[in-house]
């Protein structure tokens, strides 16, 4: 799900599941094609919340997050940031950092 | 309809206000971190100023200034600039958008007109001069075309030109469309990359300066991609995030990456370089553009052109511009027997004219978003060289009472006769909607119907030697020789077997849990 500066506090950070949440914008060709599989992974995962955060729609958050490349992946559990990786990533190695943490 | 759910976001009325110090931040948001504030990124809607500033986040169906057509929701009194306007595909165009109630503008110094006349041809079908279709186009569709005849490369007028007309999509047909003719000589490989490329450049210098917010929609050709001989897919100009490469036990994904090119002239070369040279400018200065890779268009027929015969488009069956399945068409009319370049196994990606028109008038009404540079590989179908001269064969001979023969003739171009073709076209119809509407064989039989007029018979007789290849890809100037003449029906089709790609489902990975088709 998209989330913004708006639902951001109550949706990923009162979580009860472990969040994948991934830092994009329009003029990132890679962030595009993630999303678009993201959204694969989403239809199909039961234990993680998948949220995106358009970086330019919403500053304030990407500042919180230090956010200083795109895309940049995080896993967020009850507002604490377990992991984070810049750059475009496979299914596979989506699937491994999700792994780590359920 | 599809793109209802779409908002301000991607719309072209859309100014940038508010936080947008950071329209050139390049890869990193990280210079413009002092200039954050707590709200979101803020517009102004060029069309509705009273609404003050706001967020981006009207959808298009609750939007005044959006109305549903049958192909999406479109902008009411869209403006729209189509470069090259004159042209095969931009004066149908025109027609279509005005028909739409687009405000349609449009440029040409019928450069084309000039060129077909070099090689001794001329359009087989007769085309009016631009006074009398805007007259015609007026008269019989009411449309009011605004029509200036100028160079795309004289950057001051064009300029004047935009920032009179303030277009929300520019169409960039405003290229020389030919190999052939880009493989002439020295002086029309350099034509053709001056005109195209440098154009080009200047066109998103001049968006960038007059109408930053329109959408270029901007033609590129699936001949940027070659034929890769490995067989991997041809995607849609970008990596999917899935596609990886490895090497030595490790995996990247390749996400958004160009995909690679192997253009196959001087002309496709101008094409992969304005790739590039779009590309940047969306990065860098948030200009947004859909680079169409379209396939080889063939066809005479749209309801607007065919409305009277001054308001046709032309149809050039020469070597130089005359593309395959048009010139088999004439062949056949003419008793030539139809010209296959060496084997005929070459496989292409074609698609109707009329098809062509509504795809881009899919992407016109769904513009991408600010910064967004986007691939679309516009094509209905996949054929060989051979099965269609086949098909042109099959229609010209039962429809049409004529004896047609094919004849294989020494292939001028430096190509692989045979290959793999395996392409990925899911954009225009998972996200714009499109579904094939005009079968090859309708078209193909509409266009024997119109050549065979008595009098456009006659206009094909006097160009029959222009349709004969002559220009060599290593220089030389000669006719083809012919290697053989068979009857149609009596070859098998052999070689590679083509693969398109049109939906989600049908793509098989290697992923044990991956299951495509459950995207929705």
């Amino acid at each position: 799900m998209e989330v913004s500066v708006r639902d951001f506090d109550a949706t990923v950070l009162s979580s009860e599941k472990p969040v994948l949440l991934e830092f994009w914008a329009s003029w990132c060709p890679p962030c595009h094609t993630i999303k678009k599989m993201l959204k694969i992974i989403e239809a199909q995962e039961k234990e993680y919340l998948i949220a995106t955060v358009n970086a330019d729609r919403n500053m304030a958050i990407a500042q919180r997050y230090n956010v200083k490349g795109l895309p940049c992946f995080m896993v967020v559990k009850q507002g604490e940031v377990l992991h984070r990786e810049v750059g475009a990533k496979s299914l596979k190695q989506i699937r491994e950092i999700m792994d780590q943490y359920r | 309809m599809h793109n209802k759910d779409k908002t301000c976001w991607n719309c072209p009325a859309a100014l940038l206000k508010g936080n947008v110090e950071f329209r050139a931040c390049g890869q990193s948001v990280s210079d413009i971190r002092n200039k954050i504030s707590e709200e979101g990124l803020l517009i102004e809607c060029a069309r509705r100023p009273e609404l003050g500033m706001f967020e981006p986040s009207i959808t298009y169906d609750q939007c005044s200034e959006w109305r549903e057509t049958e192909y999406g929701y479109l902008l009411k009194d869209m403006r729209i600039m189509i470069l090259g306007i004159d042209g095969y595909l931009g004066w149908a165009l025109a027609l279509k958008l005005a028909k739409l109630g687009c405000k349609v503008s449009g440029l040409d110094n019928y450069l084309r007109r000039r060129a077909v006349a070099e090689k001794g041809s001329k359009s087989v079908v007769p085309i009016a001069d631009m006074e009398t279709r805007l007259k015609t186009a007026k008269e019989v569709h009411g449309v009011d075309i605004n029509f200036r005849e100028l160079d795309l490369l004289d950057r001051d007028e064009l300029g004047k030109f935009l920032e009179e007309t303030n277009p929300e999509a520019v169409i960039h047909y405003g290229e020389i469309p030919s190999a052939p003719y880009s493989m002439v000589d020295a002086e029309h490989a350099i034509k053709t990359q001056h005109n195209n490329t440098l154009g080009t450049l200047g066109v998103l210098f001049l968006i960038k300066e007059h109408c930053p917010e329109a959408s270029l929609i901007k033609l590129g050709t699936m001949g940027e991609y070659g034929t890769p001989l490995t067989g991997r897919p041809i995607f849609e100009g970008l990596f999917p995030a899935d596609a990886v490469i490895s090497w030595q036990g490790q995996e990247w994904s390749m996400g958004g990456e160009l995909t690679p090119r192997d253009p196959a002239s001087f002309y496709h070369v101008s094409k992969v370089q304005d790739t590039f040279n779009v590309y940047e400018a969306c990065k860098y200065w948030w200009l947004r553009s859909y680079d169409i890779m379209q396939g080889v268009i063939f066809g005479v027929h749209t309801a607007e052109v065919s409305a009277h015969e001054d308001l046709r488009t032309r149809l050039d069956v020469d070597e130089w511009f005359g593309t395959v399945i048009n010139r088999f068409v004439s062949q056949a009319v003419l008793g030539i027997p139809l010209t296959i370049y060496g084997s005929g196994e070459q496989i292409r990606g074609y698609l109707a004219l009329e098809d062509a028109m509504e795809c881009m008038t899919r992407l016109i009404a769904s513009p991408p978003e600010p910064g967004q540079y986007d691939v679309v590989n516009q094509l209905s179908q996949l054929y060989k060289v051979k099965e269609l001269a086949e098909i042109v064969a099959k229609i010209g001979s039962q429809n049409h009472g004529l004896t047609v023969q094919i004849q294989r003739v020494e292939n001028p171009r430096v190509e692989a006769d045979e290959h793999p073709f395996l392409v990925v076209s899911k954009k225009l119809r998972e996200d714009h909607g499109y579904d094939p509407t005009t079968p090859l064989e309708v078209e193909i039989d509409r266009m024997f119907s119109l050549l065979m007029k008595p009098e456009i018979r006659e206009r094909l007789e006097s160009i029959r030697e222009a349709v004969f290849p002559q220009t060599w890809w290593n220089g030389n100037h000669k006719t083809s020789m012919t290697l053989e003449v068979y009857e149609p029906g009596t070859r098998e089709i052999e070689g590679y077997k083509p693969t398109l790609i049109t939906k989600t489902e049908s793509y098989k990975t290697e992923a044990q849990d991956y299951q495509p088709g459950d995207e929705t």
